[in-house]
């Protein structure tokens, strides 16, 4: 069973987001495959992430996607977003969480989308990871608990 | 990059009826025009995926639905 715990002040305007580190890179059975030439693979890369209830998939920036390489399993396609829709893609790829206990996903779909006008995260975890955990937030300690 | 994958889209779009019948909700692998078979969860479509075709060029994957899945997000 693995934990983490975030720092949240929702009152805070510059800390408005219930966010926490993932570390985002190619699935482990992709890079081990044997025989296949020409893919390079990058280092995991470390992103902050929102905890969107609303979310399904994973989203991820697409500049991170490019730069992890992630191996893509669908054409770019048209996600609605509040406000719009966005061009994205599917990947296959791994999402863990550094400095927890946390259990990594991997193999799990990773929709690649661009954040409009966000600085704060790029990445949403969404109801696919969700599912698994159970969320508490304590106000008064203004910290948020994840246990898997 | 923008034609990428748009052969196993086309084939998913011509069989999606057909498979909508007996494998909705599950998700298909497709590379070309051969299928991989038919699964439970994206991860085990994946895995299925890489053993059939190998890396070395993607593959598709997608859920079958009646209608496309719409992500809300945010």
């Amino acid at each position: 069973m693995g934990f983490a715990q975030i720092p949240w002040d929702p009152s805070h305007p510059d800390n408005p987001f219930a966010c926490i580190d993932v570390l985002v890179s190619n699935s482990r059975q992709l890079m081990d495959q044997p025989g296949d030439l020409g893919l390079e693979f990058r280092e995991p890369v470390k992103v902050r992430a929102i905890i969107d209830t609303g979310a399904a998939p994973v989203l991820i920036s697409k500049t991170y996607a490019r730069h992890c390489k992630l191996f893509q399993t669908s054409s770019d396609s048209e996600t609605k977003v509040i406000g719009g829709s966005i061009k994205s893609g599917e990947h296959a790829g791994c999402i863990s969480f550094p400095n927890t206990t946390l259990r990594a996903y991997d193999p799990i779909r990773i929709v690649s989308g661009d954040f409009h006008r966000e600085s704060r995260f790029s990445c949403l975890i969404g109801t696919d990871i969700l599912r698994y955990w159970k969320i508490t937030f304590d106000a008064k300690a203004k910290l948020v608990t994840i246990n898997d | 990059m923008s034609d990428l994958l748009a052969k196993e889209t086309e084939v998913f779009q011509n069989h999606h009826e057909e498979w909508l019948r007996n494998h909705a909700g599950e998700y298909v692998t497709i590379r070309d025009e051969e299928v991989a078979g038919f699964f439970v969860s994206y991860g085990d479509a994946f895995t299925a995926g890489l053993r059939r075709f190998g890396s070395s060029r993607n593959f598709l994957i997608r859920q079958i639905w009646q209608t496309e899945p719409v992500y809300f997000v945010f």
